[in-house]
C-alpha cells in the first residue's frame, strides 16, 4: 500500500493516537515533534501526505508552510493537510493560501473520520 | 475730529496728528500690551512727558495690570516723587484704572489744553483698554476650551485604545483558551474512541459507559466550536469569502458526513439538487449551515422517518428547504427558535436526550445574515418541520 505519511505534531497524545490509527491502517508514519524537524524531513521529500499541526514550538505550522513554499523539497511530497485546534477564519484562510490542501479541527475529527480523509487524499492526491 | 479741532487748534498744538495717531492705535491694537505701549509712546513723545504709565485696577482699587516703564513702584513710595498728573480712566460703567504722568521733560507745566485733551481722551482709553481686556479674556477662555477639548479628546482616545487592547486580549484569550480546551478534549475523545473501537473484550456495561463518556466529550467539542462561532459573530469577526459553489457537489459531500447518522436512525435521507446549480457563497459556512439543519432534522425525527433537502430557483435566489417528519415545533416556540440558547422549553422534556448546545440555529441565522440570505421555518406539531433558506445564485 502506498502511503508514507509525515506527522508534524508536538502534542504527545495526538502523536500516539494518530500514529496508532494510521499504522494500523497500513500506512508508514514518520514523526516530527516540531516545525523545524518537520521542515528538515519534508525538504528531503518523498512523503505521500503531510499532516501538519499549527501551534508548535520553534516553528509553527504557518511558518512551516511559508518555508516549504520558499524552498521546495528535493523530491516531491503529497498534499499537506492542516490538523489543528485553532479555528480563526483568518488562520484557516492563511494556511490554505500558503498551500495547505485542507484544514480540519482535531477536536471535531474522530480517528475513523481522519482515516477517511487520509484515504481520500492518498487515492486522488490532485483531486482536492 | 472737527470737534477736537475746534477745541485745540487755538494754540497750534499738533492736536490733529496726535488724535489721529491715538485713534489709529485704539482701533488697531487688539492686545492690552500693544495698546498700552502705543498709547504711552505717543503721549510721551507728543506731550514731551518724561514718564507715562497706565495702571489697571479692579472695582475695589486693587492693581490688576500696570504698564509703567521707568517708574518706581509702588508709586506711593517716597522714592517716587515725580507724579505730576493722574487722570482717571473711566468708562460709563466703571473706573478701569489711571493714567499717570511725570513732569514734562521740557520742565514746562502741563497746559490747560493738555489737561483738557487728556480728560477728553481718558474715557476713550478706558473703553479701548476694557476691550483689549475682554478680548484677552475671550482668547483665554477659548484657549482653555481648546485645552479642555484636547484633554477630553485625548482621554477618549486613550480610553478607546484601552478598549481596543482589551478587545484584542479578549480575542487572544478566547482563541488560546479554545485551543487549549480542544487539545485535551481531543485526547479524551480519541483515547475513548480507540478503546471502544479497538477493544473487542469490553463488558457491555463498560462499553456503554465509555460510549457515553465519548458522547459527552464530543458534545464538549461541539460546544467549544459553537461558542467560538458565537464569539466571532458577536465580535463581528466572522469572515466570509463568497465564491461560486457547485451545490450538487456540496450536497454529496454533506451526504458522506451525515449518512451514518441517518442510517443509525433508519431515516430516509433525500438530497435533491439539479445538476449545474451554482450558488455564490462561502463553501465552509454553507456546509456548516446545511449540516446543522440536517443534523437537527435527524435529531428531532423519530426512527424510520424522512428528511428531505430540496432546492428551487425563485426570483434569482436559490431556495434550499430541509424538511423532516419529526416532532415539530409549537407555534408559540417559533419566535425564540433563532435566539441564543433558544432550545425550546415545551419540547425539552421529550428531547432532553438529544444532544445539542442550543446555539446551532442562532449561528445558522447569523451566518445567513452575513452571507446575505434569509431563513424561515414552518412547522406542525407531530407532523414535521421545514426550514427554508436562500442563497445567492452564482
Amino acid at each position: 500500500m502506498r502511503g508514507k505519511i509525515l506527522l508534524i505534531e508536538d502534542d504527545k497524545d495526538t502523536q500516539d493516537v494518530y500514529t496508532e490509527v494510521l499504522t494500523d491502517a497500513g500506512y508508514t508514519v514518520d514523526l516530527a515533534p516540531d516545525g523545524v524537524v518537520g521542515l528538515k524531513k519534508a525538504q528531503e521529500g518523498g512523503y505521500d501526505l503531510l499532516l501538519l499541526d499549527l501551534m508548535m514550538p520553534n516553528m509553527d505550522g504557518l511558518q512551516f508552510l511559508e518555508q516549504i513554499k520558499k524552498s521546495p523539497p528535493k523530491s516531491k511530497n503529497g498534499p499537506i493537510i492542516v490538523l489543528t485546534n485553532v479555528s480563526q477564519d483568518s488562520i484557516v484562510q492563511k494556511s490554505l493560501d500558503l498551500g495547505a490542501a485542507a484544514y480540519f479541527i482535531k477536536a471535531s475529527l474522530n480517528p475513523d473520520q481522519l482515516l477517511k480523509e487520509v484515504r481520500s487524499f492518498l487515492l486522488e492526491p490532485e483531486a482536492k | 475730529m472737527n470737534f477736537f479741532k475746534k477745541l485745540f487748534n487755538r494754540k497750534g498744538y499738533e492736536t490733529e496728528e496726535l488724535l489721529y495717531l491715538l485713534s489709529q492705535v485704539m482701533a488697531s491694537s487688539l492686545t492690552f500690551k500693544v495698546l498700552t505701549q502705543n498709547i504711552l509712546e505717543i503721549i510721551k513723545e507728543k506731550l514731551h512727558v518724561a514718564k507715562v504709565g497706565i495702571i489697571v485696577s479692579d472695582t475695589k482699587g486693587n492693581t490688576l495690570r500696570e504698564v509703567a516703564p521707568g517708574w518706581q513702584t509702588p508709586y506711593s513710595t517716597p522714592k517716587e516723587k515725580n507724579i505730576a498728573l493722574v487722570i482717571e480712566l473711566k468708562t460709563n460703567h466703571r473706573t478701569v484704572g489711571s493714567l499717570i504722568l511725570s513732569g514734562k521733560s521740557t520742565r514746562e507745566k502741563f497746559s490747560s489744553q493738555d489737561i483738557k485733551m487728556l480728560n477728553i481722551l481718558a474715557p476713550e482709553f478706558a473703553v479701548a483698554i476694557e476691550n483689549t481686556l475682554s478680548y484677552e479674556e475671550i482668547k483665554q477662555f477659548n484657549e482653555t476650551l481648546q485645552t479642555e477639548i484636547k484633554n477630553a479628546t485625548d482621554e477618549l482616545r486613550q480610553a478607546n485604545s484601552r478598549l481596543l487592547e482589551l478587545d484584542r486580549l479578549k480575542d487572544e484569550f478566547i482563541s488560546i483558551a479554545s485551543h487549549d480546551l480542544r487539545t485535551p478534549v481531543s485526547a479524551v475523545k480519541n483515547f475513548l474512541w480507540l478503546t471502544i473501537n479497538k477493544e473487542s473484550k469490553l463488558a457491555p456495561k463498560v462499553r456503554d459507559n465509555l460510549q457515553r463518556a465519548y458522547n459527552a466529550a464530543d458534545r464538549t467539542a461541539m460546544l467549544i466550536s459553537d461558542m467560538l462561532d458565537v464569539s466571532r459573530i458577536e465580535g463581528r469577526r466572522l469572515e466570509v469569502r463568497k465564491v461560486p459553489v457547485d451545490l450538487a457537489k456540496a450536497f454529496s459531500e454533506i451526504r458522506e458526513d451525515i449518512d451514518v447518522k441517518a442510517k443509525a436512525k433508519k431515516i430516509n435521507l433525500l438530497l435533491d439538487c439539479p445538476a449545474n446549480t451554482t450558488v455564490l457563497t462561502d463553501p465552509n459556512k454553507l456546509l456548516q449551515i446545511i449540516n446543522n439543519l440536517i443534523d437537527n432534522a435527524i435529531k428531532f425525527t423519530p426512527i424510520g422517518g424522512k428528511v428531505e433537502v430540496t432546492t428551487k430557483l425563485k426570483d434569482s435566489k436559490i431556495m434550499v428547504s430541509v424538511s423532516d417528519t419529526g416532532i415539530g415545533i409549537a407555534k408559540e416556540d417559533l419566535p425564540k427558535l433563532f435566539t441564543k440558547f433558544g432550545r425550546l422549553h415545551s419540547s425539552l422534556s421529550s428531547v432532553s436526550e438529544v444532544p445539542g448546545t442550543g446555539l446551532g440555529l442562532y449561528i445558522t441565522k447569523k451566518m445567513l445574515d452575513i452571507l446575505g440570505g434569509t431563513i424561515e421555518v414552518t412547522s406542525e406539531v407531530n407532523k414535521g418541520t421545514t426550514f427554508t433558506f436562500t442563497l445567492e445564485k452564482g
